[in-house]
C-alpha cells in the first residue's frame, strides 16, 4: 500500500467521523490533499483520476466545513460531506491506476478547469436543488419550510457557484475536444465519458436557458440529472473501458 | 406526613376576564399587602391567572379572594402534591391558554422575587419555585414545547425568514396604516429591517406611522415606485379592490415576500403564481399556527414526564429536609462512635468511616420521612 493510499485511507475514515464529529471533516480534508500531494510527486501532476478526486474531495470537505457555522445550511454539509466520501472511495480504488501519458497543458488545463467545476458545481447543484424544494415547500405548505435553510441564501450560492462551475465545464470541455479533434480526428465520439460529460453539460445549458421558467420537482430533477451526468464521467466511465488518454497504450 | 403547600386561584380556565381582573392584585400595591398578610406566601398574578401558594391552611388565602369579589366556584384549591405538580405545569407552559408560552416563566420567577423582597418565602416554597424555574427552561430547552410561532404576526416572521434568512437590511412596504400592520412593522423592526416605506390613502395617517417606525410615508400614487423598491410587503389597506395585481411588479431576482391580512384581500392571488413572489394571507398564517400548536401538543408527555422526574427530585429533597436534625445528630453521634473505636486513626479516616455506617440509616430515615 503506498503513502498516498494510506492517507487517502485515513482521510476517509476522519470524514465518515467528521457526520458525527465535526473536527473530522477538516482534518479528513487535510489527509486528502495530503494523499493527493504523495500521488502527485510520485507519479505526476494529476496524471490519473485519482489525484482530481481526492483535491475535489478535500476541497468538498473543507467548504462543508465552513458551512458548520451556519446551522440552517447543515443539510447542505451533509451533502457535501457524502460526496467527498463517494470521491474518496473512487480514489482508493484509482490510486493503484498507472501514471498516464497526457500532454502537460492539457493535463494542466482540463484537469484543472474540470476540478473547479466539479467543485463549484457540487455545492451550486446541492443549493439549487434545496432551493427548488423550498420554493416548492413555501408555496404549497409553507409550515413546513419554517425548518428548512433559507430560500434566498440558498440561491445566491446556486447562482454563484453554478455559474462558475458552468463556465469551468465549458473550458474543461472544449480543450478536452480540443485536444480529442487532434488526437482521434474527432471531438466527440461514442466514448462513455466524453458522451456523458457533454450530455451533462447540455443540461446545464438547458437549465440556464429555461432558469426563470423551471420550478420545483422539474428544477430540482434536471440540476441532479445534469450533475449526475458529470460524475458518472470522472467517476463510472474510467471503469468501462474508456477510451480516455492515461488508458491508451503508450 | 403530606407536604404542607396548599395552593388558591383561579385561571382562564376556571373563571371570565371579569373576575379575573378582580382577582388581579397589582405589585405596587395590593400585592405587598397581601403577603404581609398572609405571612409566608406567594402570589403569581396574571393576566390569565392570579394564584395564591403558601404553607399550612389556605384559608386566608380564599378569605382574601373572597373579600376582593371572587365567588368560591371560581375557585380551585389545591394541597399536597397537587399544589407541585400545578405549579410545574404552569412554569412549563402547560397550564397556558397557548400550551408552551415563555411569558409564565419570567412571571413565575418574578412572582418569586417580590415573595423574596417582602421576606414571604421559606424553604419550602422556596425550594418549589427554584425547582419549577429549573423545570421551565429544562422543558424549553429538552423539549419542543415552545417551539415555533403562535401568533399570526410571529408566523408571517418566520415565513419571512424562510424565505430570505436574515432580515436585517431589507426594505418593507407598508399598505395601509392599521393598527395590525403596526404589529407586523414592530415585530420586522426588532428583526433588522432597513428602510420602512409606508403607502396611504390618507397621507396623515401614513406619515404619523413612518414618522412613529422611522420610515417614509408615501401616497397611493407611488405605489408601483414603491413596490419595485420592497423585498417585504404587509397589505392591511381598507380598499375595496385589488391594490397590487401582477402586471404593477417588475421582474426582479430577489424573491418578494408579501403578507396580504386586509379584508376584502388587497393583493390580487395571481401574484402569487408570479415566479419570484412568495404571498401569503391570513389563512395561510392561521395554518402555520395551527400545525406549531399541533406540534407543540404533541410534545406534551415529555414536559410531562420532566414534571414526574422534577416532582420526584423534590420530594427526595424534602424528605432530606424534614429529618435533617436527626441526619445531622445521628452523624456526630458516629462519629463519635469511630473516634472511640479508632483513637489513632486520623480526622479524615473517621469521617469517612461515620460517613459509610451512617449512609443506610440516612436512607432509611428519608423514605420514612417520604410523604
Amino acid at each position: 500500500m503506498s503513502l498516498a493510499s494510506v492517507l487517502a485511507f485515513l482521510g476517509l475514515a476522519l470524514l465518515a467521523l467528521g457526520w458525527f464529529w465535526p473536527r473530522g471533516l477538516g482534518l479528513g480534508a487535510w489527509l486528502y490533499l495530503g494523499a493527493a500531494l504523495a500521488d502527485a510527486l510520485s507519479k505526476g501532476v494529476f496524471s490519473g483520476p485519482a489525484q482530481p478526486a481526492l483535491v475535489l474531495g478535500g476541497l468538498l470537505a473543507l467548504r462543508g466545513e465552513a458551512l458548520a457555522l451556519r446551522p440552517k445550511l447543515s443539510s447542505l454539509r451533509r451533502y457535501l460531506l457524502a460526496l467527498a466520501l463517494v470521491l474518496g472511495l473512487f480514489a482508493l480504488k484509482a490510486l493503484p491506476h498507472p501514471r498516464g501519458e497526457l500532454p502537460l497543458f492539457l493535463t494542466l488545463f482540463h484537469a484543472g478547469a474540470f476540478l473547479v467545476a466539479y467543485l463549484a458545481l457540487a455545492v451550486g447543484v446541492g443549493a439549487g436543488v434545496m432551493c427548488a424544494l423550498q420554493d416548492l415547500r413555501l408555496r404549497a405548505h409553507p409550515e413546513r419550510a419554517l425548518g428548512a435553510p433559507p430560500l434566498w441564501s440558498l440561491r445566491r450560492l446556486e447562482r454563484g457557484y453554478l455559474r462558475v462551475g458552468y463556465g469551468a465545464a465549458t473550458l474543461g470541455l472544449g480543450s478536452g475536444m480540443a485536444w480529442a479533434f487532434s488526437y482521434f480526428g474527432s471531438p466527440l465520439s461514442l466514448d462513455p465519458k466524453e458522451v456523458s460529460a457533454f450530455l451533462g453539460w447540455l443540461l446545464f445549458t438547458l437549465y440556464f436557458l429555461l432558469e426563470d421558467r423551471l420550478r420545483g420537482r422539474v428544477r430540482a430533477g434536471l440540476l441532479l440529472l445534469a450533475y449526475a451526468l458529470l460524475l458518472f464521467a470522472f467517476l463510472g466511465a474510467p471503469f468501462l473501458g474508456s477510451r480516455h488518454p492515461s488508458r491508451l497504450p503508450p | 406526613m403530606a407536604l404542607p403547600l396548599y395552593l388558591v386561584g383561579l385561571s382562564h380556565k376556571t373563571a371570565p376576564v371579569e373576575v379575573r381582573e378582580r382577582a388581579a392584585l397589582d405589585p405596587a400595591v395590593a400585592l405587598p399587602a397581601a403577603l404581609r398578610r398572609l405571612g409566608k406566601a406567594v402570589v403569581l398574578s396574571t393576566c390569565n391567572r392570579t394564584e395564591i401558594y403558601g404553607v399550612g391552611a389556605p384559608e386566608e388565602a380564599k378569605a382574601l379572594l373572597r373579600e376582593r369579589g371572587v365567588e368560591p366556584r371560581y375557585l380551585y384549591v389545591k394541597e399536597g402534591m397537587e399544589v407541585l405538580r400545578h405549579l410545574f405545569r404552569v412554569a412549563a407552559g402547560l397550564d397556558s391558554l397557548v400550551v408552551g408560552e415563555a411569558q409564565i416563566l419570567g412571571q413565575v420567577r418574578e412572582a418569586l422575587f417580590l415573595a423574596r423582597a417582602h421576606k414571604a418565602t421559606e424553604s419550602l416554597l422556596e425550594k418549589a419555585f427554584q425547582s419549577a424555574i429549573a423545570l421551565g427552561k429544562r422543558a424549553r430547552s429538552e423539549t419542543a414545547i415552545g417551539a415555533g410561532a403562535v401568533s399570526v404576526a410571529y408566523a408571517a416572521l418566520d415565513l419571512a425568514q424562510a424565505v430570505y434568512g436574515d432580515l436585517t437590511g431589507l426594505t418593507v412596504a407598508v399598505l395601509g396604516a392599521g393598527e395590525m400592520a403596526e404589529l407586523f412593522l414592530t415585530h420586522l423592526r426588532a428583526h433588522g429591517v432597513g428602510r420602512v416605506l409606508v403607502v396611504n390613502r390618507t397621507a396623515e395617517r401614513a406619515k404619523a406611522l413612518a414618522e412613529r417606525l422611522g420610515g417614509e410615508a408615501f401616497a397611493l400614487e407611488a405605489l408601483p415606485q414603491v413596490l419595485a423598491e420592497a423585498d417585504l410587503v404587509v397589505a392591511s389597506a381598507a380598499a375595496p379592490h385589488y391594490l397590487v395585481r401582477p402586471e404593477d411588479l417588475p421582474r426582479r431576482a430577489k424573491p418578494l415576500f408579501l403578507i396580504d391580512i386586509a379584508l376584502p384581500r388587497n393583493i390580487d392571488p395571481r401574484v402569487g403564481r408570479l415566479p419570484h413572489a412568495y404571498l401569503y394571507n391570513l389563512d395561510d398564517l392561521q395554518r402555520v399556527v395551527e400545525k406549531n400548536l399541533k406540534a407543540r401538543l404533541g410534545e406534551v408527555p415529555k414536559v410531562e414526564a420532566l414534571i414526574e422526574k422534577a416532582l420526584g427530585d423534590y420530594l427526595e429533597w424534602y424528605a432530606g429536609h424534614r429529618v435533617r436534625e436527626a441526619i445531622r445528630a445521628l452523624e456526630e453521634r458516629l462519629l463519635r462512635e469511630v473516634a472511640k473505636e479508632f483513637p489513632h486513626a486520623d480526622p479524615l479516616t473517621w469521617h469517612k468511616e461515620a460517613g459509610r455506617r451512617a449512609h443506610p440509616l440516612i436512607l432509611a430515615l428519608k423514605a420514612q420521612a417520604r410523604p
